[in-house]
């Protein structure tokens, strides 16, 4: 008896690029949840943390639509 | 927020900030580094001569993984970039009219506070190098203490001399205050 092969997903499946995906997501929270601490608790202009936040939501989330749209 | 470390009776005078120019240099490699792709991209979609790379790359890869690719690609420089700018915009130099706060901020997870008491100030010196700090106006500024081991720098500051002017300024209204009034010895 020979034991089965593992398969490995290939790079272009939707199976890969979706694991890839849950990966950055995880990340982007995180990261998002240091930012926002940090540009609401140290900035010395609340007005500039917000807009700086908003800008920063706006675009990574644009990104991430955008990769979430090509798998 | 930072005036929590203002103590009472304390009044905030100016912040200064580094110059935005050393910024925007470190930001041209990111935007050039996101658009290399794209320009690869293009070039090969038309180039004649690479007409079967271009046809065997959408038949292995397919244009939406690629597409995939570039967004993942540009959505770690933006992260990169966001870093750089939080780096660059809170790091601050806070002048009340007891102390000047150095605030730095190196990344999410560095961030150091440190103060000088103006009556301890005993130098202040401006350093302008360079071309463009000499064209657009901006320095590092390196402040004596009494006492001191190690030199309070500010550096990539915008009007450095301006900025030493008030320092130098505070500093003498300092010291004035705190000084003991003279009183003539009395006759015995």
């Amino acid at each position: 008896m020979t034991p089965d092969a593992i398969v490995l997903p290939s790079i272009t499946s939707p199976e890969f690029l979706s694991w890839i995906l849950i990966a950055i997501g995880v990340v982007w929270i995180i990261y998002s949840l240091v930012a926002t601490y940090h540009w609401i608790t140290y900035s010395l202009s609340p007005l500039t943390g917000i807009i700086a936040l908003a800008v920063y939501y706006l675009v990574s989330l644009a990104l991430l639509g955008a990769m979430i749209s090509f798998v | 927020m930072i005036y929590k470390q203002i103590q009472d009776g304390e009044h905030v005078h100016a912040v200064f900030r580094k110059h935005w120019l050393p910024f925007v240099g470190t930001l041209i490699p990111f935007i050039l580094i996101a658009l290399l792709p794209s320009w690869v991209y293009s070039y090969i979609t038309t180039a004649p001569q690479l007409e079967t790379v271009y046809l065997s790359l959408q038949g292995s890869i397919g244009t939406d993984t690629l597409y995939f690719f570039y967004s993942l690609f540009l959505f770690v420089i933006f992260i990169a970039t966001f870093t750089i700018f939080t780096d660059f915009y809170l790091d601050a130099w806070v002048l009340t009219d007891k102390r000047i706060l150095d605030i730095e901020q190196g990344g999410f997870f560095n961030r150091t506070t440190s103060s000088v008491m103006l009556d301890h100030i005993q130098d202040v010196t401006v350093e302008t190098f360079g071309f463009f700090p000499t064209l657009f106006g901006y320095g590092t500024l390196h402040i004596e203490t009494a006492g001191g081991l190690h030199p309070f720098v500010i550096p990539l500051i915008s009007r450095p001399n301006e900025v030493k002017r008030i320092l130098v300024e505070f500093q003498m209204n300092a010291r004035n205050r705190n000084r003991i009034p003279h009183s003539e010895p009395e006759m015995l």
